[in-house]
């Protein structure tokens, strides 16, 4: 039975505090929060929206992110970032997307709270935010700790104040932190309540700055939403089992769960979630210590991924949160339970890697207390442990002068050099003067004048570093993405090429990151693929944990569900093609030697058995290695620009195995 | 299985997959004499590896499909790169 499209979207206008509900013209093609946001951009680059997806209503697990999408101040294009399991709370706020429009007069939470007949929209001044953020007492039943900081502080502030009259089991608040006001790089966070109690799980729209924008742009520190809304039409598991049986031959619970065995607990390889598997799996292509492990050999990376990472840093782990068993999910109900605990801290892979190995951390205890810090200052956990990292090499390799920047001696930290002997760094007690190094890095920054220019990111910082110390070019140890002409990004976590591309949103999965030497031609085409694909997940509101159904059926089940005949992949193609078009012309290549090396490195680990594989040789052996490099991300630019170009009949189809047997037996 | 109805590939295997499976005193490159008509499939049950574990399969510079692993044949000279799977996210 079909459903009828209708969708709804709130418009806030900050200035006045007036707000009214429009109905979403059905053949606008709005399909979900990527599209909404993406057409109020092209309308007004100076809006901020979010909202879910249309299965959030559903019984369907991971169908419930919340989807940001607006400017980006640190990449400098429009972005989207999405945010565990909070459409499952936002659902009852009776609206699917919200437009920000304008800027409140003073710091402000924004309440949105539909008692099951009304919505009602309310804008509350916050002005002690900054004392909010520096230290705060919540109330016992809430929480067991004494006082908490930056975003856990502002979270409990704005329940204790505005919750009132929200149902307890049916409220949520995302939030910004010191560094959403500080910087461009700020994120949104989100904690999790169960029983009205916040637990252990936050959630994050963390890359591309976004908690930025909300703060500086629009003045709005946080949202507290929820409230009784139901709708009337979501269908239950009942209703879209048949999807997944006729695809793929069984109920959804059964095929979610085996989707993503590997996101809760492979027991191949006794370990589980991004963390585990992946520390696991990385072996000799581990990045240490900014990055300087991939100028070592493969043995000297295997060594130390045996002796500071299986042995101790991911045995850790795997003792305490996978023997234990401690798992949650993100805030809506799912199997999958991909977060991984160890008390109050939660352990992903890129967070624990850029904030942990890449800074000189392979103990747990160093790298909760960085990661907490961190989390709480509401930072992003990638491009704070890439900024950090670089920094931290400057002052080690004395390229820098900390005491001009306010940051503590070079003595102070465990850095100097790759080393992959626990004779020579002692993981515990090193790990820990590493973290403690870091975190005393981003209270200057965040606090001391001195180190203003680190506030403006890693690329602008790392140019102006070049021209105090000339003599020392500490911007050729800098890894970074560059858009636009301040726009930045440190790459996810993956020694892979992909991860440097020249795609319009970059800091996302929107890329083919798997190893493997493919050319650029055939990665720039791979990168406007998944791009697609992954555009349906966020478009969806779909947590991309779930793509291995998701990808291929989701539109399936949306076009029945309110009876539309929307082909997913060419819409998303042409939603990707907008943003490419809209976005062009940014992209910059690669900026540093580290960049370049990062690059060269990983060709010599492709091709160290001499294959015959010649289409790698031209990108060898030539004598400026950053020439080489810019020339093959150039080669992927090109390549992406021509698939763009060839139209969606160029993208691959990804199938269900009903599809796929259906396609090749004609 | 005579060497001459085999045929000899070369394997190599990355990241996490070659520390789980080190095989020889190199680490790096195996080089299999398997039956004629062997699959990447029997490619991994020859060197011990769990294809579940296995992500990427490059033959000769070409990936793979996952699909596709089970029925195509390996020939004479080949080279095999297996690459474990990352997560993501
Ligand atoms: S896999 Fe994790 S993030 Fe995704 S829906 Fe499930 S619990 Fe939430």
């Amino acid at each position: 039975m079909t459903t009828p499209f209708l969708q709804r979207e709130l418009i806030v206008g900050l200035d006045s505090g007036e707000w009214r509900v429009d109905s979403i013209d059905p053949d606008a093609m709005i399909l979900g929060p990527v599209d909404y946001g993406w057409s109020r951009y092209r309308e007004n680059r100076d809006v901020f929206t979010f909202g879910e997806g249309l299965l959030a209503s559903s019984a369907i697990p991971g169908t419930r992110r919340m989807v940001f999408a607006a400017y980006s101040p640190q990449w400098e294009s429009f972005y989207i970032s999405s945010m565990g399991g909070a459409a499952y709370t936002f659902q009852h706020v009776g609206v699917n997307y919200v437009c920000l429009q304008g800027r409140c007069a003073e710091p402000s939470v924004l309440l949105l709270h539909n008692d099951g007949d009304a919505l009602s929209v309310t804008l509350e001044p916050m002005p002690d935010y900054p004392e909010i953020w520096k230290g705060y007492q919540p109330r016992s039943e809430l929480c067991d700790e004494e006082n908490v900081i930056g975003i856990y502080a502002l979270q409990h502030a704005i329940f204790d104040r505005f919750a009132g009259r929200f149902d307890p089991k049916r409220a949520r608040a995302f939030v910004v932190g010191p560094y959403a006001e500080r910087t461009r790089e700020g994120t949104i966070a989100s904690s999790t309540l169960k029983k009205g109690k916040f637990t252990a799980v936050v959630d994050w729209c963390g890359r591309g700055g976004l908690g930025s924008r909300l703060l500086q742009q629009h003045n709005i520190l946080g949202c507290l939403f929820g409230g009784n809304y139901h709708d009337p039409h979501g269908p239950r598991a009942s209703d879209t089992d048949p999807y997944f049986v006729e695809h793929f031959g069984d109920k959804g619970a059964k095929v979610d769960r085996a989707a993503t065995v590997k996101y809760y607990l492979d027991p191949k390889i006794n370990t589980g979630g991004t963390l585990g598997v992946n520390l696991h799996n990385i072996g000799d292509m581990l990045m240490t210590f900014n990055y300087r492990s991939t100028l070592c050999s493969n043995d000297e990376r295997a060594k130390q991924h045996k002796d500071f990472i299986v042995n101790h840093y991911l045995k850790q782990y795997n003792e305490e949160t996978i023997e234990t068993k401690s798992f949650d999910h993100c805030g809506e109900p799912c199997a999958t339970a991909c977060k991984k605990l160890n008390g109050k801290f939660k352990k992903d892979y890129e967070p624990y890697h850029a904030l942990g190995p890449q800074v000189g951390v392979f103990d747990q205890r160093a790298a909760e207390l960085l990661n907490d810090h961190a989390d709480a200052m509401g930072m992003d956990a990638i491009q704070a442990g890439g900024t950090l990292a670089w920094i931290m090499e400057c002052v080690a390799d004395g390229l820098i002068d900390p005491e001009r920047f306010g940051f503590p001696p070079a003595e102070k930290l465990r850095f100097g050099r790759f080393t992959a002997s626990t004779d020579e760094f002692d993981l515990v007690a090193d790990s820990m003067r590493n973290a403690r190094y870091a975190m005393a890095l981003i209270d200057a920054i965040r606090d001391d004048e001195r180190a203003a220019l680190f506030r403006e990111g890693i690329r602008i910082a790392a140019h102006e570093l070049n021209e105090m110390y000339p003599e020392h070019n500490p911007l050729c140890r800098a890894v970074f993405l560059s858009n636009g002409e301040q726009g930045h990004m440190v790459p996810n976590q993956y020694w892979v090429p992909g991860m440097g591309s020249p795609m319009p949103l970059m800091g996302k999965y929107y890329v083919y990151y798997g190893g493997g030497y493919i050319t650029p031609e055939d990665l720039g085409r791979k990168n406007v693929e998944r791009m697609v694909y992954e555009l349906i997940n966020d478009n969806c509101g779909i947590c991309r944990f779930h793509r291995q159904w998701s990808e291929p059926l989701s539109g399936v089940i949306i076009n029945d569900r309110f009876g539309l005949n929307v082909d997913f992949k060419a819409h998303h193609f042409e939603l990707a093609r907008q943003i490419h078009e809209h976005e062009n012309g940014k992209a910059v290549p690669w900026e540093t030697q580290r960049m370049a090396d990062l690059f060269e490195g990983y060709m010599d680990y492709c091709q160290r058995s001499g294959s015959e594989d010649n289409s790698m040789f031209r990108w060898q052996g030539h004598k400026d290695s950053l020439v080489t490099a810019q020339a093959f991300w150039q080669a992927i630019l090109e390549a992406q620009s021509k698939a763009f170009e060839g139209g969606v009949d160029g993208i691959a189809d990804v199938r269900t195995p009903a599809q796929y047997r259906q396609h090749v037996g004609g | 299985m005579s060497e001459a109805s085999g045929i000899r590939v070369t394997v190599r295997l990355f990241a996490g997959l070659r520390q789980m499976h080190l095989l020889d005193a190199s680490g790096d490159v195996y080089r299999l004499h398997l039956a004629n008509g062997s699959t990447p499939v029997d490619l991994c049950a020859s060197l011990g590896v769990d294809p579940y574990q296995v992500h990427i399969v490059i033959l000769n510079g070409e990936m793979i499909h996952e699909y596709a692993r089970a029925v195509t044949q390996l020939e004479d000279g080949d080279y095999v790169d297996l690459w474990p799977e990352v997560a993501g996210g």
